[in-house]
């Protein structure tokens, strides 16, 4: 059996009473809200990049028990990566895209794999010091550098 | 012009929405609270993880739920999941977004299937919330309850759908009153399908 149910829209009823905003008011406030944030925003990645340096250098000096420690590491770059963007770093979502998908792609890590994280760390720490996206070539190759072994995981693993 | 074939409002007023929302990352929930909070929402509960967001719907009757996936203990999808299914669950119509750092095809599938509203991928927009938030209030999908599935209809009603239609019998089409109950005569049947689907753990055990 299929039951389809259609439901009164109580949430327009709500939402249409006095004392609204526009749409364009409600974002533009949205938007400013946003801005302010900024400055706090800076001080929560330089912490967040610091818990991630220090997760990846206890990950290298002790690769047989990284799991766990993999693990918190992926879950800081998880939240840099969904806030970056919001607040002008789309360089560090970029960057904090392909440390996960590596990590997910990962298996059992060998050495070589958690030099590799910790080189998507330091790129995210560049990017935070800089403060947005580092200029010059340098930059350049370090992004083709992450994007081509992004390509080299998904080719070894069979993903699109 | 809305999917419903109403106009839009020209303006919304938020304040009297109830908005529960779950994030593990305190940053994220302070950047959550401060966005809706501009919108004109007031009335905003927000908790760390997917077993306090369950306790609380319990109590809090949210309007809207916006959830992240990645948390512990119970995830976002958790969440949904028992909001959808959950026998003690006081409004498994909520409309949910699932706001996640994850946009794989696979995972937006997969909280499509959990019964999720809408599925939006972090970092967010000031626009792009907002506008997820207003089509939810201008569009209220119907719900489908089959026995694999309960929540939003999965079908895009603007989409043309390719494919055989793997649909058995036509759905029963019933109007729910304005207090979202489904008529009596049908009503078991509802809680049925909607329960009987093998969902995570009731919201009152967590």
């Amino acid at each position: 059996m299929s039951l389809l149910l259609n439901l009164p829209n109580v949430l327009r009823e709500k939402a249409d009473q006095p004392g609204g905003l526009r749409p364009e008011e409600a974002i533009e406030r949205a938007r400013v809200a946003l801005v302010d944030f900024r400055d706090t925003y800076k001080e929560w990645v330089a912490a967040d990049v610091k818990r991630l340096k220090a997760e990846s250098e206890r990950i290298l000096a002790a690769p047989e028990r990284s799991q766990a420690r993999v693990e918190r590491l992926y879950r800081i770059a998880h939240e840099m990566r969904g806030q970056a963007t919001t607040f002008g770093l789309p360089l560090l979502t970029e960057i904090g895209n392909y440390l996960c998908r590596f990590v997910e792609k990962m298996g059992v890590p060998r050495d070589r794999d958690l030099e590799i994280l910790d080189l998507h760390v330091d790129a995210m720490r560049l990017v935070v010091a800089e403060g947005g996206a580092p200029d010059g070539p340098a930059t350049s190759d370090m992004m083709t550098g992450l994007r081509a072994i992004a390509e080299s995981k998904d080719r070894s693993t069979g993903a699109a | 012009m809305a999917a419903s074939g109403k106009k839009m409002l020209e303006k919304y007023n938020l304040q009297s929405f109830k908005v529960l929302v779950a994030d593990d990352d305190q940053n994220m929930r302070s950047i959550l609270r401060s966005t809706l909070e501009a919108y004109g929402f007031t009335d905003i509960v927000t908790v760390s993880n997917g077993a306090q967001a369950c306790k609380e719907f319990l109590i809090y009757r949210a309007d809207l739920v916006i959830t992240d996936w990645l948390m512990s203990p119970l995830n976002g999808l958790d969440v949904v999941r028992a909001i959808r299914t959950a026998p003690d669950s006081p409004d498994p119509y909520v409309p949910i977004i699932m706001l996640t750092g994850y946009s794989d095809l696979a995972r937006i599938i997969e909280a499509r299937d959990a019964g999720v509203t809408s599925f939006l991928a972090k970092p967010i927009t000031a626009g792009l919330l907002f506008a997820r938030i207003i089509e939810i209030v201008e569009n209220r999908r119907p719900f489908v309850a089959i026995e694999a599935f309960f929540g939003p209809d999965r079908r895009r009603r603007d989409a043309r759908f390719k494919g055989d239609d793997r649909r058995h019998s036509a759905p029963q089409y019933l109007d729910c009153g304005a207090d979202q109950v489904p008529p009596p005569a049908i009503a078991g049947e509802v809680e049925n399908l909607r329960t009987g689907g093998g969902a995570a753990a009731a919201l009152g055990a967590l």
